[in-house]
């Protein structure tokens, strides 16, 4: 079974056009509008096995921040974090994490989903206490 | 013989032009000095000199100071001329002989008198002149080593005086000017950059009024460790002027002693003495802190723009997409696609029109609920002290209310006469933190269901405002939908 996907991202009409194009894909798809509510559903769901968060958000935590906990507390979940106000180099997010250029083509922003999602089903998804 | 005589006697009297004519044409024996061929060989002497110059001249001779000049002086007496040759000094200069006695007196008392520039009002033409002369009075002795006369030599200054005055008046007005400058000017002397002169933008930009004859290294210490001396040093060795555009420097408050950032334009200009060497370096500053400020604001909400510009074709892209999906009426998807854009552009318009990038709250509502209004015939009640929202809260809040709007006209209140609409809002708490707390509640019309798929509506209610931290409780009671918003109150008013 392929991995779950978690969308983050606080536009509420570009997060439903991501969501369904990933559905479309065949995924299953989890959404949060916030880092917080992020993490609950990482909680709640532990077959997600990737996250694609947008960085700019409200609350106290941003994409960036997100990423890093996730590198943390969910170390087998695949990260792609994407922006529009600028490049984050590779240095600012966790190993292994990819960035992906706002604005990005649905296409590209799906098959980069599906391979990492292909990818953490291989690397299991054992979690390390939460 | 007396006819052989008398022009051997003459001789001194020879030439000298209209005056020499004059004084040899004039009848002297009922004159102080007699006959011209009685005068002392003193006074021949003087006369044969006073005849052949060209330079103004004249003699005063014997107490009664009669008056004897040349061509040269003719003009000095203006219509006094020739009236006043064989005439006593101070009758012909009675206008002035308060002035000019003194000087007289002191030259038979034997004493001379060099004065360089003297201002006399006189009489020309009918009309009172100012006139400026340089004098020589000389003593001059007879045979008897008794002071009998005076002779002076004259010569007019007033042009040279007159334009000496205007070349100082031009200074002065220049002066000014530089004093009245809105930028900071100074003068810096000599290899140890000495104020030589410093108006009073630059006193105040340094703050205090004692800068003149000191050297930059008494004045601005800090600023030469900020390499400003280095800089002058180079100005000043290689007779390049320095151009600084918007270049940071610290500057100590006098008064207060703090230390405060500013960016400056400013240009040291070197300055050549007559032999082209430079001595001297023209400063002039410009304090551009305040519009420094102005460009960089600008540039963020430049940013942001095109951020928020880039990010509104993503909604727009999300709109159609979510819009045409899975829909077999075309015509019906495209009403829509118009409506929830016209909404959204609606939004765009009110930010335009408001102050900074913000947009009322109340006005958006209003131009949500305004297709559906129809004035009073539905009962249409909105509550709420206005405040002013960001960009990104407003044009959420329009998609969202405009979707509100667009259900309740097709299923709900809205869609019959007997159905009222409240929509109130209030600052409150969420989480403990500040937050706009908006409900939406319809009453009185058709019994309500929770419809059996989530549509793009209902996806775009739950997700609440863009931009900021909110719980949304949407309920589908069957007297009526109630939706209702807390939004994190400092993202719904950042300019984010």
């Amino acid at each position: 079974m392929t991995a779950a996907v978690l969308v983050v991202e606080d536009e509420p009409i570009i997060r439903m056009n991501v969501v369904d194009d990933l559905t479309d894909h065949c995924l299953q798809v989890f959404e949060a509008g916030t880092a917080r509510e992020a993490i609950d559903v990482l909680i709640a769901h532990p077959d997600v096995g990737v996250v694609f968060t947008d960085v700019n958000m409200p609350g106290d935590m941003d994409g960036l921040a997100l990423a890093k906990i996730v590198q943390e507390r969910f170390p087998s979940v695949r990260i792609l974090v994407t922006s529009g106000q600028r490049k984050i180099p590779a240095g600012e997010m966790p190993p292994g994490a990819i960035f992906l250029s706002k604005p990005y083509s649905h296409a590209t922003m799906a098959a980069t989903i599906l391979d990492l999602a292909s990818k953490s089903m291989t690397a299991g998804n054992e979690k390390l206490g939460h | 013989m007396p006819g052989k005589f008398k022009p051997a006697s003459l001789n001194f009297l020879a030439g000298g032009g209209e005056m020499g004519e004059r004084i040899r044409a004039a009848d002297w024996s009922a004159s102080p000095l007699g006959r011209p061929e009685t005068w002392p060989s003193s006074l021949k002497t003087l006369v044969q000199v006073m005849l052949m110059s060209g330079q103004p001249m004249f003699i005063a001779w014997g107490p009664e100071r009669v008056m004897l000049y040349n061509d040269g002086y003719a003009p000095m007496c203006a219509n006094r001329h020739p009236w006043a040759l064989g005439k006593p000094f101070s009758e012909v200069w009675s206008d002035i002989i308060d002035d000019v006695g003194p000087i007289m007196d002191a030259a038979y008392a034997g004493v001379p008198t060099y004065m360089d520039d003297i201002e006399f009002l006189m009489t020309r033409h009918g009309q009172q002149v100012e006139t400026h002369f340089s004098f020589g009075y000389t003593p001059v002795y007879d045979g008897q080593d008794q002071i009998a006369g005076m002779f002076c030599t004259a010569l007019e200054i007033t042009s040279e005086v007159i334009e000496a005055k205007a070349r100082k008046a031009e200074v002065l007005r220049l002066r000014e000017m530089f004093e009245q400058a809105p930028s900071a000017i100074a003068v810096l002397r000599g290899p140890a950059h000495v104020f030589e002169v410093a108006n009073s933008a630059y006193l105040r930009l340094v703050g205090r009024s004692d800068v003149l004859g000191k050297s930059v290294d008494e004045i601005m210490p800090d600023l030469l460790q900020q390499g400003f001396g280095e800089l002058l040093d180079r100005v000043y060795t290689t007779g390049e002027p320095f151009i600084g555009a918007g270049v940071p420097m610290r500057v100590i408050d006098a008064q207060t002693g703090a230390l405060t950032e500013h960016v400056m334009d400013f240009v040291y200009q070197p300055m050549r003495n007559s032999d082209g060497v430079v001595d001297a370096i023209f400063v002039e500053v410009a304090d551009a802190t305040e519009r420094h400020k102005a460009e960089r604001m600008q540039a963020v909400l430049n940013q942001e723009l095109a951020h928020r510009i880039k990010n509104q074709m993503a909604v727009v892209q999300g709109i159609v997409n979510q819009t045409l999906k899975g829909t077999t009426d075309l015509a019906a998807a495209r009403r829509l696609i118009n409506d929830r854009l016209g909404a959204l552009a609606n939004a765009h318009d009110l930010l335009v029109r408001g102050e900074g990038e913000r947009a009322s709250l109340r006005q958006i509502i209003e131009a949500a609920i305004k297709p559906y209004g129809r004035g009073g015939e539905r009962r249409i009640a909105i509550t709420g002290a206005d405040i002013e929202i960001g960009p990104r809260a407003a044009l959420s809040l329009a998609l969202i209310l405009h979707e509100l709007a667009t259900n309740s006209v097709k299923y709900g209140a809205l869609s019959t006469d007997a159905g009222h609409l409240a929509i109130c809002w209030e600052t409150g708490a969420l989480d403990g933190k500040a937050a706009l707390d908006l409900r939406w509640q319809e009453r009185g019309g058709p019994p309500v269901a929770e419809p059996s798929t989530s549509g793009f509506g209902t996806r775009l209610l739950r997700g609440g405002v863009t931009g900021a931290v909110n719980t949304v409780e949407l309920t589908y009671a069957v007297e009526g939908l109630s939706y209702r918003l807390a939004a994190d109150l400092e993202n719904v008013l950042s300019a984010q």
